[in-house]
């Protein structure tokens, strides 16, 4: 019984995380139809900053705070001078959004270098937790309360706030929304940069758990796709359900079927595109 | 006066006699090792201490010069095939003293054959003594059946009888797994798992050894992988109810300052222990650390006494490294005494080794180390249990 707590627990933790990723890809492409491939870069090098905050100051807050403003901003200079040029046009964004990936993905190893990094817990999450006879990493247990927090937040900002009615308001009708008098180009921005915070803040908070090193990048931006796929782009709802769907799958996979554990992920994925093209929460 | 001008003109000559008629060109070796990539951390490292062997001997062997030519393979087969093949055909090296990644090893062992070209590496794939064993290729690393039946030995001693095995999905690991299979036979395997390299989270591998009720635990991965799941074994608590057994360089001292303080107790068999008190050992360590600021471990062990193994040859033919079959032959025979004891290879080109049963401990510095253990003395290449 507490193996399969335990395992599941674990495979929430690694879902927020993914939740974290998408859920930036998801919002961006929801606004602008921007496809950013650049969101792997952002989660990296949140993480390589946040890690060179810690190695600095010791302190996870502060590497957190670094990490994801310094690469929000990061993200709106980049949409700002250079997006902003190919708006709506999808082949020339994805292509800049692709080099982007692969410039930033080489400068991070000219700059940290090319070996694999471990980001140091804070203090206070050092120890286990005892549940029965297996013991539980308790940063673990702090990601799944900060993964649902951020949800919730979220939530609360697109739901319950001006600023969400304005982003609403432009994801289904851009140009009334700009005749209504929506200033769109700030939010697009806005929106932008938050993407990018959301996904360093993934990559500094997944540092103590996955370390931060060369070729993170496409990795988890293969899984953030993925959750996307299954959760339905544009959707919150379908970031968070898509991230905890991978999670689970891609923990459980590992245990029960070790030689196939990719297949694990994407069988489900490619079930889901056939049954709902758009995916579990997406509209058509 | 004509006396005194006949012998210093007999003399001038019979100096330039006596010099070996090659004495003027140096001797080319080619040293390739991932210097950029996931591999980069142990093939910087071994490179710098094959030149602190050659810098030993003033770069001058034989009243030769030596001239090492580095490449970097950046840890992938093609690349590093093609390197291989500048060096050889380009530059025109006299032997290849190159490279500790399986994939590159398996790549480059037909082409050096095939060019009858020296080569001594640091790759423990255990075909190079095997199906692509040549007379030109020499293993100076024990094979992963090697280390792997050593280490599964050493615990079965200790008194585990039903063990838990992890490693990569890679071929050392899944050799390394055979070995362990065959010691203990295989209904005493509980599980064994194949997680990719490079692998980050290892919660949900770690959360089923904790259910499987086994003695121990194997673990076959290196690199940065090593100190990953130590911390996450640790962090899981499984260091309080099973004990783990690294295979090979699994706690090589460079990798030690990534580990937790709770790594104390972690075991492993290997040729290298950084803390053995030799006279040689205190010369590879104190030489290292002046030139390179750090601690050396099992990867700058192996590519020092390689080179030690050559400068050995190449003395014993008198520097004539033209002769390629006749420094082969000679190196076949050379047996070296270094830090760890005297090394030699079999009539396959394998390495032959003392082996030494190393435990993590928290040193006087409050660093962590390796303790050497008992020594198991001149470990061979196990060809007769898996030929």
């Amino acid at each position: 019984m507490m193996f399969w707590v335990i395992q599941t627990l674990n495979g929430i933790s690694f879902g927020m995380l993914l939740f974290l990723l998408a859920s930036g890809l998801s919002l961006i492409y929801g606004l602008m139809k921007i496809l950013n491939l650049t969101h792997g870069s952002f989660y990296l090098l949140g993480g390589y900053i946040g890690l060179a905050v810690v190695h600095l100051t010791g302190s996870l807050l502060l590497a957190v705070l670094v990490g994801s403003l310094s690469i929000a901003l990061l993200g709106a200079l980049m949409e700002r001078f250079l997006l902003r040029r190919f708006h709506l046009q999808e082949l020339p964004q994805t292509l800049l959004t692709f080099g982007f990936l692969f410039i930033f993905s080489d400068l991070a190893i000219v700059i940290w270098g090319g070996n694999p990094q471990t980001m140091p817990k804070p203090a206070m999450f050092s120890e286990s937790v005892q549940f029965g006879a297996f013991f539980y990493p308790s940063y673990r247990l702090f990601i799944i309360g900060f993964g649902f927090a951020i949800a919730g937040l979220l939530w609360w900002m697109q739901e319950g706030t001006r600023v969400g009615a304005m982003l609403r308001a432009g994801v289904d009708d851009e140009e009334t929304a700009r005749a209504l008098g929506i200033n769109v180009s700030l939010l697009f921005t806005m929106v932008f940069a938050l993407g990018a915070f959301l996904a360093a803040l993934g990559g500094v908070m997944g540092g103590p758990i996955m370390g931060v090193y060369p070729g993170a990048d496409f990795e988890v931006m293969l899984l953030g796709f993925v959750v996307v796929i299954i959760g339905g782009l544009g959707s919150l709802k379908g970031a968070l359900a898509g991230g905890l769907i991978v999670g689970l799958l891609d923990n459980f996979g590992k245990v029960f079927f070790p030689e196939f554990a990719l297949f694990t992920i994407f069988a489900p994925m490619a079930l889901i595109l056939a049954v709902r093209p758009a995916g579990l929460f997406g509209r058509e | 006066m004509r006396s005194l001008i006949a012998v210093t003109v007999a003399l001038a000559a019979f100096g330039t006699l006596a010099k070996p008629a090659f004495s003027q060109e140096p001797i080319k070796i080619g040293v390739m090792f991932p210097y950029t990539g996931p591999i980069s951390a142990q093939g910087r490292p071994e490179r710098d201490a094959i030149k602190q062997a050659f810098d030993e001997e003033n770069n001058t062997i034989a009243g030769r010069k030596i001239e090492l030519l580095y490449e970097d393979s950046t840890g992938r087969p093609d690349t590093g095939l093609t390197k291989i093949k500048a060096l050889v055909e380009r530059d025109k090296v006299h032997l290849l003293l190159s490279e500790l990644v399986s994939s590159i090893g398996a790549a480059v062992a037909p082409y050096v054959n095939e060019q009858k070209m020296p080569w001594i590496s640091t790759v423990a794939l255990a075909s190079l003594t095997r199906a692509q064993k040549s007379p030109y290729i020499f293993r100076f690393v024990p094979s992963s059946y090697q280390y792997a039946t050593t280490a599964a030995e050493v615990a079965k001693k200790m008194g585990w009888k039903k063990v838990y095995f992890i490693g990569w999905n890679a071929p050392p690991s899944r050799e390394s797994y055979e070995a362990v299979k065959k010691v203990f036979g295989e209904e005493n395997v509980v599980d064994a798992m194949f997680p990719n390299v490079g692998t980050s989270d290892y919660a949900p591998y770690l959360t089923k050894m904790d259910t499987s009720k086994a003695d121990g635990v194997f673990t076959a991965m290196w690199g940065a992988d090593a100190p990953r799941i130590v911390q996450q074994y640790v962090e899981y608590g499984l260091n309080k109810k099973m004990p783990l057994f690294g295979i090979a360089s699994f706690t090589s001292e460079e990798l030690l300052g990534d580990m937790p303080a709770a790594s104390v107790g972690v075991l492993s068999a290997y040729t290298y222990c950084g803390t053995l008190d030799t006279a040689e050992n205190k010369k590879f360590v104190e030489g290292y650390q002046s030139r390179y600021k750090a601690v050396p471990g099992s990867y700058q062990y192996m590519g020092y006494m390689a080179a030690k193994m050559v400068i050995q040859a190449i003395k014993d033919i008198n520097g004539k490294v033209e002769d390629r079959e006749a420094f082969i032959a000679a190196l076949g025979k050379v047996k070296v005494k270094g830090p760890m004891g005297e090394t030699s290879f079999d009539e396959q080109h394998g390495m032959v080794a003392d082996f030494y049963v190393l435990t993590v401990e928290k040193g006087s510095n409050g660093q962590l180390q390796n303790r050497c253990g008992e020594r198991i003395p001149q470990v061979k290449d196990p060809y007769a249990s898996f030929p």
